[in-house]
């Protein structure tokens, strides 16, 4: 033994010498019975302990173990979205700071536009000067000198054809189909000859915008004044996008009746349009999102809304009868706070049984327990399980549960308790690891009996 | 571990479900203890998934791992020692190694086993104890090599000694297991 030393002894041992030292190791051995039989017992040895076979440990500790790597998964997963360009686009869309900026641009734009559009029309109507009940066709005829070249045809009068009924007008002025009226701004400017663009383009700029109402309040307003001016509003559906985009004036048509049969229509198509804004407002406001005003919602409240009713609801009734911007806050908090007890009820499926929705149910309450118990909030967790128990009561699930509970209070050394859920488990129906809760039971119960017999010491706990 | 990184989930299931049982066996050879090795295999797997970032994938995962478990399962028996508390597998009377212990006066009289169970449970916990008996720096080496499958180069990386303090411990270990195992009468026909 004295030409080798501990480290050749036991590479030889584990098969980490080379085959020429190993030859010269078992020469030395061969001619050293010391050294060959200290091998031969070390060797015995490490085959005796190599018999020890592996145990399997409790599958219950995957459960915690999974749950915090789901939410460690999930993390990396947010913060590589966070830090890709789109994400952080997006991550700036949703703060309320955009939000707001984007809602007062709007709000500014509006303003200006229907400034803009009651400064183009103003010197052309002369509303002040011209009686009530004096049509806008008339008022061409008295003031031919204001506009002698002929105009052409402006949307706005044929939404006067329309609400007139008159769609032999709407042809000869050169509109293919009525309901191209409704079509959208760039629709309406490639219409709008381009001498009258020009015109518009030349205008001097609008005055300071007085205190502005909201659309609806504007447009009720146009739609209920008297029929005065372009009488716009008359057949107009109140949409705010219109507002900015009212022609100037309204030529004579060809068919153009008497004054007092105009005032009469114009009349009508007052009424006809106030009792769709009013239809239109109770249609808002049976609405279950809508507010109890008819105030539109801004851009950050929609965007908020639509990413809340895309992401798994979670509770709705509590929030459903809350103000727009607060319900919306509410929810992002809501969700935010809910555990995973409250995603269960995403996960549930009209179309399930009550036992697979109970179930389900049971399983997502589990994780969100296990959640709980990863982050060492076990009273938490055990409320989770208190609940869970509750809501699946009856049916097999209850059994998981319990199972589960009493797994987590063994763990915590706290074998009564193990032992009675187990106990519980064991004698739900239609559970089919009662065998596994009675052998809990049992496997509990032996280490609590040390603690009563008074000669045994305590229990670790 | 670098599907996981990258916030893969499932790979880290099969992670676990590659490593649980060596880890969990590591830990158990380590601390000695079933219930102390499940909670050190559930924080080692913890840690593993709270330190995820901090992997190389330069790093062998298995060497990573086993040093995790080696460092939990190093501050779970420091912690304890300082605890007064029985053990399951702490001998009744003082001194009397090899006799019951509270461990067995707690096991189930109602669950009547085979003489041939009953022997390879006997066998188990007499390699059990010899394996308890060791130093810690013995029965670190010796686990590590044997339960973890490390090479002694990765094992003195993980402990910080050089690789021949590694293997003469290896060598005291198996010596010092050689003559416990003697003195309980295990042989290799058991």
């Amino acid at each position: 033994m004295s030409r080798y030393d501990d480290s050749q002894l036991v590479d030889y041992l584990f098969d980490e010498m080379s085959e020429e030292d190993a030859r010269a190791f078992e020469q030395a051995m061969s001619e050293d019975a010391a050294l060959s039989a200290q091998v031969e017992g070390l060797e015995e040895t490490l085959g005796v302990m190599r018999e020890l076979e592996d145990e399997e440990p409790s599958k219950h500790l995957d459960a915690l173990i999974l749950a915090t790597a789901r939410q460690t998964a999930e993390a990396v997963q947010e913060e590589r979205e966070a830090s890709s360009f789109f994400g952080r686009f997006r991550k700036l869309l949703l703060t309320p700071a955009f939000g707001l900026a984007a809602a007062a641009s709007l709000a500014v734009v509006a303003v200006v536009s229907v400034n803009v559009t009651s400064f183009m029309a103003e010197p052309q109507t002369t509303t002040e000067a011209i009686p009530p009940g004096v049509t806008a066709s008339a008022r061409s005829a008295d003031a031919p000198a204001q506009d002698p070249a002929p105009e052409p045809k402006p949307v706005e009068e044929a939404e006067e054809a329309l609400a007139f009924g008159d769609k032999a007008k709407l042809e000869r002025d050169g509109f293919e189909r009525a309901d191209d009226i409704d079509g959208d701004r760039e629709d309406e400017a490639r219409r709008t000859p381009k001498r009258r663009r020009a015109r518009a383009a030349r205008k001097p700029p609008p005055p300071p915008p007085p205190p502005s109402p909201s659309f609806d309040a504007l447009a009720k307003k146009s739609a209920r004044a008297p029929a005065t001016g372009s009488a716009s509003g008359g057949a107009a559906a109140p949409d705010p996008s219109d507002v900015p985009d009212l022609p100037i004036g309204g030529a004579a048509g060809p068919s153009a009746a008497t004054p007092a049969d105009e005032g009469a229509i114009a009349r009508e198509s007052t009424r006809q349009a106030v009792t769709k804004l009013d239809a239109a407002d109770t249609a808002d406001a049976k609405r279950p999102t809508s507010t109890p005003t008819p105030a539109k919602p801004s851009v950050r409240s929609l965007g908020a809304k639509r990413r809340f009713e895309e992401a798994p609801s979670v509770d709705e009734a509590p929030v459903a009868e809350a103000p727009a911007e607060a319900k919306v806050a509410s929810k992002a908090e809501v969700r935010a706070q809910a555990d995973k007890e409250l995603r269960a009820s995403a996960t549930l499926d009209d179309g399930l049984s009550e036992a697979q929705r109970a179930a389900n149910l049971a399983s997502a309450m589990v994780k969100a327990a296990e959640q709980e118990i990863a982050r060492k909030q076990y009273d938490s967790a055990r409320r989770i399980f208190g609940r869970a128990t509750q809501r699946v009561r009856g049916t097999p699930s209850e059994g998981e549960v319990l199972l589960r509970w009493a797994y987590f209070e063994r763990d915590q050394r706290r074998y009564e308790v193990c032992v009675s859920l187990a106990d519980r488990a064991s004698r739900v129906p239609g559970f089919t690891r009662k065998t596994e809760a009675e052998r809990l039971v049992r496997d509990a119960s032996r280490r609590i009996e040390p603690q009563v017999a008074p000669a045994a010491p305590a229990p670790p706990r | 571990m670098t599907a996981f990184k990258k916030g893969d989930a499932r790979a880290f299931e099969k992670l676990l479900e590659r490593h649980r049982r060596p880890v969990y066996n590591f830990c158990l050879k380590m601390v000695g203890n079933p219930a102390a090795a499940e909670d050190a295999m559930q924080e080692v797997f913890l840690r593993v998934c709270r330190s995820a970032k901090d992997w190389e994938r330069q790093a062998k995962f298995t060497t990573w791992l086993y040093t995790i478990a080696r460092n939990h399962c190093i501050d779970a028996i420091r912690k304890a020692s300082y605890r007064k508390t029985a053990s399951l597998d702490q001998p009744l009377k003082e001194g009397e190694e090899g006799g019951s212990t509270l461990g067995d006066r707690m096991a189930d009289e109602d669950s009547v086993t085979t003489d041939r169970g009953a022997e390879s449970i006997r066998l188990r916990k007499r390699l059990t104890d010899a394996i308890a008996s060791l130093s810690d720096e013995q029965r670190e080496v010796f686990v590590m090599r044997e339960q973890a499958g490390m090479a002694f180069k990765e094992i003195a990386d993980a402990v910080g000694v050089p690789e021949n303090t590694v293997k003469s411990r290896m060598r005291y270990a198996l010596e010092h297991l050689r003559k416990h195992l003697k003195t309980q009468g295990v042989t290799k026909e058991d």
